[in-house]
């Protein structure tokens, strides 16, 4: 359990945003903290991808029936090879806003089961929503500096949020 | 004991059905709701707010004349591009200049636009006035953003036509049409 | 029984989503495409149903029939361009769209909404859910094979529908919010038609009740249909109706507090029966609740501008940043992610359709009913089309 807190950034967004935590996950980490999350009891709002030019985005973001505030979960892919794994396993839900993302963005989700396009008729080629290289963003202007960002181990919220339910199975 | 309750059941779902009944009996014999439209029109009154395409308000001294001055922000702001509107130029006049809005650096937290931008504030002589009324979603950014006040919704509610060209409008025509006749049938300025 | 060598099927295989479906079907099946020209998928959903005479195997639903890309168009245009937008996405509860537009970027910028702006969003929203309600109860029941009470549905949605257009100029794509209140205040005529459609609501909704919701047809083709349990409504993100009939009291009027709710009392009707007719009474009482919250803002509506003098108007540039904001729509939970960059125009925004949530877990607990059963579902689920595939 602490291994994965250890491979995590925590940020905290400043000011009145809707989003009252965000964690920076590593590709390879994202069905550790979905599996964790549901035992936790929070539910999948959306998949949402982001262009950025540091690379592609895929923002997680998770709710709760009974605690208040949302947690995002940003992943951050490379242009050239934009693959994540699948969390559809763990949230069914999360299939078609996969589906959705890889339509708009071009971004594969390994794993998934159905990889057919869901809202356009066939994959574009460039995906319809990825930015011309001008018009590209650094991340630090959508997550700006004001936003603290650290290590996720020994953050209590952290700590919480990743808390276990079970045995750390294999990945 | 099953014998006992399903007669009950049965009876009461009968019942449900009875109830059912006499509520579509008594709504048969109501008067009607529907309007039977050519025979009957909406009154006038029912449709003082109703959004229909846009048009021109004319000045007081004039009504054939409208309160345009040409800014285009109409057409700017309008996110189908249903407007063309044409104005005289301005004479050039080496001596003022404007400074634009466009190469602003800062980022405005809490704008203020009590003042409209100096390219509004000089008026311009009004050549044509286009609405093409296909692509109109009746958003209303032209009607509010006017600094004229010069815009306004129609009332047609039976606009209809069998080709194309009939929803395509000069509304500086319609405008001095309807001065012609003795101002325009009813309605405020909407927003 | 054998096929001729060339088969004179060949190439009437369907489209890919046909084929992909049929891979894993039995021989025996009928592999059936409910839509997207139908009546009862509310908008052009299809269905592709494996069906073993009238039982359904395995459903999935296809999208994208009405895909028009709605997020591009965010990406293109300035901020308040895109109300109209907002509109057509939910068309039912058009509000309540324009509400989480109009939100997302206040919160962004920081902008100030007055009181009376807020009441009059309340009222208007909640008029909206109300008419967005009636019209799903009507198309429900026409579903099921109820003709009558779609028009008595239809007839009282013509007077909110007469009300909202005094302050909105629409009927059904209102676009009237605008960043820091609302376009055109209310007026003494509306609030009187308000005041009358208020005194006239509860004994029609007692009619309903009689007609409908205590007639027994109505209750054994609803009653243990499509039980959705809290489980599978967390995996699948489901919020709204759909989980309020699962017993899950989640609303985002309560849990994300937004605009003046906090200071009116209503009621957030729960129940526990996680079928069909748990998510109808859902709806019903929603109506009740949505009318005296109405009644409630009517009363106390305050006296102040109807939008914030200091707003912008026209094209601005709000901070840089990010937002999300989640609004109450009639269908569920409706948000927006907003990313701006600090120009005109938008950098991202992503719409979080409720329906979107509750139509994928269909595929789900789909499996196994009736054709009719599946009719049912899908009804009960409330979906709007254009609002899932945006």
């Amino acid at each position: 359990m602490p291994e994965l807190t250890s491979r995590l950034l925590l940020a905290m967004p400043t000011g009145d945003s809707g989003r009252d935590a965000a964690l920076h996950v590593k590709p390879r980490d994202i069905r550790l903290v979905a599996e964790r999350l549901l035992c936790q009891d929070w539910f999948l709002e959306d998949v949402c991808g982001l262009d950025l030019a540091d690379g592609l985005a895929v923002l997680y973001h998770f709710a709760h029936w009974t605690r208040p505030g949302r947690v995002v979960v940003r992943v951050m892919l490379e242009r050239d090879k934009p693959e994540c794994p699948s969390i559809e396993g763990i949230y069914p839900g999360a299939s078609w806003h996969e589906r959705e993302t890889c339509d708009f963005f071009g971004i594969e989700f390994t794993g998934a089961a159905n990889t057919t396009p869901l809202l356009l008729a066939e994959r574009l080629d460039p995906a319809p929503l990825l930015k011309r290289p001008e018009q590209r963003i650094p991340r630090g202007r959508v997550w700006p500096q004001g936003e603290w960002v650290g290590p996720a181990g020994g953050h209590s919220l952290a700590e919480e949020l990743m808390s276990i339910c079970g045995e750390e199975g294999e990945q | 004991m099953a014998i006992l309750t399903a007669p009950v059941q049965a009876l009461a779902a009968v019942w449900s059905m009875v109830v059912g009944l006499r509520v579509t009996i008594t709504n048969f014999f109501k008067p009607q709701e529907t309007i039977h439209y050519p025979r009957q029109e909406v009154p006038p009154s029912h449709l003082d707010s109703f959004r229909g395409h846009i048009e021109l308000v004319g000045t007081d001294e004039d009504p054939a004349k409208a309160r345009c001055i040409g800014c285009g922000l109409c057409a700017e702001l309008c996110p189908s591009f249903c407007l063309k509107v044409v104005a005289e130029d301005l004479p050039a006049d080496p001596t003022v200049s404007y400074e634009s809005h466009n190469g602003a650096d800062q980022l405005m937290p809490r704008p203020k636009f009590k003042a409209p931008p100096p390219s509004q504030a000089q008026p311009r002589k009004l050549l044509s006035y286009h609405l093409v009324y296909h692509t109109c979603s009746l958003c209303g950014l032209c009607v509010q953003n006017c600094p004229a006040g010069s815009l306004r919704f129609s009332h047609d509610v039976y606009l209809a036509g069998a080709s194309r060209g009939r929803f395509e409008f000069d509304l500086m025509e319609r405008l001095r049409g309807q001065a012609a006749h003795g101002g325009p049938k009813g309605g405020k300025a909407h927003a | 029984m054998s096929w001729p060598a060339a088969d004179p099927c060949q190439g009437l295989e369907g489209d890919l989503y046909a084929r992909v479906f049929a891979e894993g079907a039995r021989d025996d099946t009928l592999i059936l495409n409910m839509g997207p020209q139908h009546p009862s998928t509310h908008g052009v959903l299809r269905v592709l149903l494996e069906m073993d005479g009238e039982y359904v195997m395995r459903a999935e639903p296809v999208l994208g029939y009405i895909h028009r890309m709605h997020e591009h168009m965010a990406q293109n245009r300035a901020y308040v361009q895109f109300f109209p937008n907002m509109g057509r996405v939910d068309y039912l509860h058009a509000l309540a769209w324009n509400w989480a537009w109009a939100g997302a970027v206040e919160k962004l910028a920081g902008l100030e909404v007055p009181r009376r702006a807020e009441y009059i969003r309340v009222i208007c929203t909640e008029l909206n859910r109300v008419n967005s309600h009636l019209l799903w109860w009507g198309a429900y029941l026409l579903d099921l094979g109820a003709v009558t009470p779609i028009m008595y549905a239809f007839e009282d949605r013509e007077l909110v529908m007469d009300m909202l257009q005094l302050i909105t100029g629409s009927r059904l794509t209102y676009s009237s919010f605008r960043f820091g209140g609302v376009l055109t205040d209310i007026d003494t005529e509306f609030v009187s038609r308000c005041r009358a459609f208020l005194k006239r609501m509860p004994e029609r909704l007692e009619m309903y009740r009689e007609l409908v919701t205590g007639n027994a047809i109505l209750r054994g083709r609803l009653e243990g249909v499509g039980v959705i349990d809290q489980m599978t409504a967390r995996r699948y993100g489901a919020t709204g109706p759909v989980l309020r009939g699962s017993g899950v009291g989640y609303d985002v009027r309560r849990a994300e507090p937004y605009g003046l709710y906090h200071e009116f009392d209503y009621a957030v009707p729960v129940h526990h029966d996680c079928d069909c007719m748990a998510r109808y009474m859902v709806r019903m009482d929603e109506l009740e609740a949505s009318l005296s919250i109405v009644a409630q803002a009517i009363d106390g509506l305050p006296e102040g501008h109807c939008i914030h003098p200091d707003a912008p108007r026209g094209k601005w540039r709000p901070p840089a940043g990010e937002v999300y904001f989640a609004v109450e729509g009639a269908r569920g939970k409706i948000g927006v992610y907003l990313a701006s960059d600090g120009t005109e125009i938008p950098y991202r925004v992503k719409l979080r359709s409720p329906s979107f949530s509750n139509l994928s877990l269909f595929a789900e607990i789909g499996q196994g009913t009736l054709l009719s059963d599946a009719v049912a579902i899908l009804g009960s689920l409330d979906l709007v089309i254009p609002e899932i595939d945006r």
